[in-house]
């Protein structure tokens, strides 16, 4: 009986899980320590390589955070993005984002610079860090 | 861009991290005369003519970064692309050292891109450009494509809008085949302002250059030995002035792509001054980009020199004369239409078709009797990043 209860409290969790993931409920962070006010434009800024008033930091492909964040807050796919960084890039005069393998690698980077801006899975979040915008 | 773990010889010491990315393009262009080539840029000897071109926009690019300290990175680009010769080359188009000081401001030393133009820096990325390669009638004014000595760049977030300005200091050194151009004491500066989609960008270099080649010095001698001393001095290209003004902009939005330059070239010597300017236009549906483009360039200088009188004996060398005042720069304008179809995130794929009406031979080149425009050019790259 109480082990039939756990293994359906485990189940009921995982299909939670899996629903969070289907739905993708990705947040945009910064470090816990950051107190400035920062506006969906902005983010945009950082993301696109024209503001340097943050640093960036991106999860690498495939990504169910990576294309849910550029397509609906940046309002460019990768392909736009791709091709405004590579300007930067190969004139030798931006580095392009840190890409990290998983949200926790980006949690724990945008925790430890308080200059640094990045997105997640909500289920990622914790107390280093702090979500300022909702991806909806 | 990935990043290279280097070296189990090393392992246990703190490597610095290197990140290696490239670029490229495989093209080929085909126009419809045999009478004429048709080139992208001064640097290319050969060109483009009704038998088909690989060569005129077919590059590779290797680019590796080097990050020593949260301050220090080296930079190190390495091209194959025709360059000089008929054939293809391996040239270092830019290496440098470069110093964040600040979140702000960064100190490059070595080789750097010379920002001539808006899209200087990254011309030779077809996959970040609309079309398949930059107007020859405002890019190709200018021979040089870098500078070695040192830039300070600034970028700065105010309000709504972005900052970034540049400014160099340093010197090219060009061997053509046939010619040497040496320019000395290069600087200048450039703003960007971006506010939203738009970019407004001013740019402004100078240096004194001077060429010599066989051909140019054998005329010069001939004029002078005429007793025309005062003209062979005035065209002589020693350590003349090279002065190059450049306005651009570019609207970027979800589906409208715009961008636009003028520029003002006056350089000193037998080189003639030229006014460029071009407009594209591109509106994005889907992975499809169909664009436009109108480009257009004139010769500002006196196209004749009417020191030498033309009677008898002397009418060769006054020919001589106008020949070489109207060999860089010319009058010529082109409409182009192209499909940047993006196939994949970091490939595209672009098909184009200029028609080039250049006056007279315009800025084609290697001429054969009974030349003339206008000119069709049709074009397909496919252009990546890495």
């Amino acid at each position: 009986m109480k082990r039939s209860s756990k293994t359906m409290i485990a189940a009921g969790l995982a299909f939670t899980a899996a629903l969070q993931q289907a739905r993708a409920d990705v947040v945009v962070i910064v470090s816990a320590q950051n107190a400035a006010a920062i506006t969906t434009r902005e983010i945009t800024r950082v993301y696109l390589g024209e503001s340097n008033s943050m640093t960036p930091v991106d999860i690498a492909n495939p990504s169910v955070a990576r294309r849910e964040f550029y397509t609906k807050v940046i309002g460019k796919d990768q392909a736009q993005v791709k091709a405004r960084w590579s300007k930067l890039v190969f004139a030798g005069k931006v580095a392009p984002p840190k890409e990290l393998p998983s949200g926790q690698d980006v949690v724990k980077a945008v925790a430890a610079d308080p200059h640094a801006i990045g997105y997640v899975d909500r289920s990622f979040v914790n107390m280093t860090v702090k979500i300022i915008l909702t991806v909806k | 861009m990935l990043a290279l773990a280097l070296c189990p010889m090393w392992a246990g010491a703190a490597l610095p991290a290197i990140d290696v990315s490239g670029f490229g393009t495989g093209g080929f262009a085909i126009t419809d005369t045999g009478k004429a080539e048709f080139g992208r840029a001064q640097e290319q000897p050969v060109g483009a003519n009704s038998e088909g071109d690989v060569g005129l926009d077919s590059l590779l690019a290797l680019q590796g970064t080097m990050h020593l300290n949260d301050m220090f990175s080296a930079t190190v680009q390495a091209m194959v692309r025709r360059l000089f010769n008929t054939g293809f080359t391996l040239d270092i188009p830019v290496f440098f050292v470069k110093a964040e000081v600040t979140r702000d401001l960064a100190v490059r030393v070595g080789r750097i891109q010379l920002p001539v133009f808006m899209s200087s820096d990254y011309r030779q990325v077809g996959y970040s450009n609309t079309w398949i390669r930059p107007p020859v009638e405002v890019y190709g004014q200018v021979p040089f494509d870098s500078d070695d000595g040192v830039d300070i760049l600034y970028r700065k977030a105010i309000g709504p809008a972005d900052i970034s300005a540049q400014a160099f200091y340093g010197k090219t050194d060009l061997n053509f085949p046939g010619a040497v151009i040496q320019s000395r004491r290069n600087w200048g500066a450039n703003v960007n302002v971006t506010v939203g989609p738009l970019t407004l960008r001013a740019g402004r270099d100078q240096s004194k250059f001077t060429s010599s080649s066989v051909t140019v010095t054998q005329l010069l001698t001939a004029v002078n030995a005429a007793g025309f001393t005062a003209l062979a001095n005035r065209l002589n290209p020693l350590n003349v002035p090279f002065k190059f003004t450049d306005f651009g902009f570019s609207l970027d939005e979800t589906h409208l792509t715009i961008q636009g330059e003028v520029s003002k070239f006056s350089p000193g010597g037998f080189v003639a001054s030229t006014d460029g300017q071009y407009l594209l236009a591109g509106y994005r549906v889907g992975k499809l980009t169909p664009y436009a483009m109108y480009a257009r360039q004139w010769v500002t200088s006196e196209r004749t020199d009417p020191t030498i009188p033309r009677l008898g004996p002397l009418i060769p060398l006054a020919l001589g004369v106008d020949q070489l005042i109207n060999s860089v720069g010319a009058d010529q304008h082109t409409i182009s239409g192209g499909v940047r179809w993006d196939v994949h995130e970091s490939v595209d794929l672009k098909l184009q078709v200029d028609r080039v009406s250049p006056e007279g031979n315009g800025l084609f080149f290697n001429i054969r009797p009974g030349f003339h425009g206008p000119v069709y050019v049709a074009s397909m790259t496919l252009d990546f990043v890495f």
